[in-house]
């Protein structure tokens, strides 16, 4: 397969490390990157978590945060996620949505009324984590 | 009607995009339908989409560039015969190849639908990027009809890593910016200027 280039062939392998040389794409290029792809780190759940006590929103969320930067460092190089850590925590008809892409820093979206001292005693959440690195990674187990 | 197929790696920015362009094609008054595909079996953009109010179909489970293409060009006629959108917008998952859904588009969809593509950089990881997985990078913006070039507030020294994006983009226009912090209508403002041959960014 050929993608559209008005540009020369390249000679060897598509990953050239030349940053001025725009190639063709061939094949093997994109054997790279399907193999890349397809073996990947592809974690998806959600759980529904009835607390013994109740707890404040804020917690709920400050603790998510916690679990999913821990995560994030073991998908980590030089500080980036290679690949995309998210989560959603819902209580009633308002959640709270977190990203991450670097180990030191969530991004957080509020969808609803969120407020964060809210005490609520049931939540759900759910995790989505893809990753290119240690794909191998045992999500589930940080996420107790 | 239009098509507006989103992709970018992973975290890339790609839902807040997509939030905005909502937004700004309401103020135009055109009518915008969604379909959010994700890998994973339970979504979580959706939810974060559905809050606009506009309708939002969701595809999990696997990627429509390789494992469920079928259900894309279904979910693409369904919103059509219902809705008759001026715009269907497709959120890519993080993984998928622009020429590839082209494609899949090119082989089993109607001749009548405009197809536009849009490829969503994170230049704040763009330099771990390259030495890690460029393959993948390169195959994603291949086929893009314009590129943004997302959260340049978190990486000052952006403006060296665009001839680049632009080179393996063949060439698309580039829109750098913060998602974040866009003002309203000044996204689709540029899109459409783009898509109608009126402006090419920094090329």
């Amino acid at each position: 397969m050929t993608i559209k280039t008005d540009r020369h062939e390249h000679s060897d392998h598509c990953d050239c490390s030349d940053s001025n040389c725009a190639h063709e794409h061939h094949d093997e290029c994109t054997d790279k990157a399907r193999a890349v792809v397809e073996n990947s780190l592809r974690y998806s759940d959600k759980k529904w978590v009835a607390l013994d006590a109740p707890a404040a929103l804020g917690e709920i969320e400050a603790s998510v945060r916690i679990k999913l930067l821990r995560i994030a460092e073991n998908l980590a190089v030089d500080g980036v996620v290679l690949g995309h850590i998210k989560a959603i925590i819902t209580a009633g008809t308002n959640s709270c949505v977190l990203s991450v892409t670097k180990v030191n820093k969530a991004d957080v979206k509020y969808i609803g009324g969120w407020d964060g001292e809210v005490v609520v005693r049931e939540y759900s959440l759910t995790v989505n984590v893809l990753s290119i690195v240690n794909t191998e990674l045992d999500v589930k187990s940080y996420l107790m | 009607m239009n098509i507006l197929l989103i992709g970018g790696f992973l975290g890339s920015g790609k839902t807040t995009i997509i939030n905005k362009l909502i937004h700004d094609l309401a103020a135009f008054g055109l009518i915008t339908a969604i379909i959010e595909n994700e890998i994973g079996n339970v979504g979580i953009d959706d939810i974060v989409l559905g809050e606009t109010g506009i309708k939002v179909t969701p595809l999990f489970g696997g990627c429509v560039c390789c494992e469920i293409s079928g259900d894309l060009i279904q979910a693409v006629d369904m919103i059509a015969s219902e809705i008759n959108p001026n715009w269907i917008i497709i959120e890519m998952t993080g993984f998928a190849f622009m020429d590839s859904i082209r494609e899949v588009f090119r082989k089993y969809a109607s001749p009548d639908y405009l197809i536009h593509t849009l490829s969503v950089v994170d230049v704040s990881r763009w330099a771990v990027f390259m030495l890690t997985m460029r393959p993948v990078i390169e195959r994603q913006l291949a086929d893009a009809d314009v590129v943004i070039v997302n959260k340049i507030d978190e990486n000052s020294n952006y403006e060296q890593y665009l001839a680049e994006i632009s080179k393996m983009s063949l060439d698309a226009p580039c829109i750098p910016l913060c998602a974040k912090t866009v003002t309203d209508t000044w996204l689709w403002d540029k899109i459409s200027a783009i898509f109608n041959g009126d402006v090419e960014e920094n090329k």
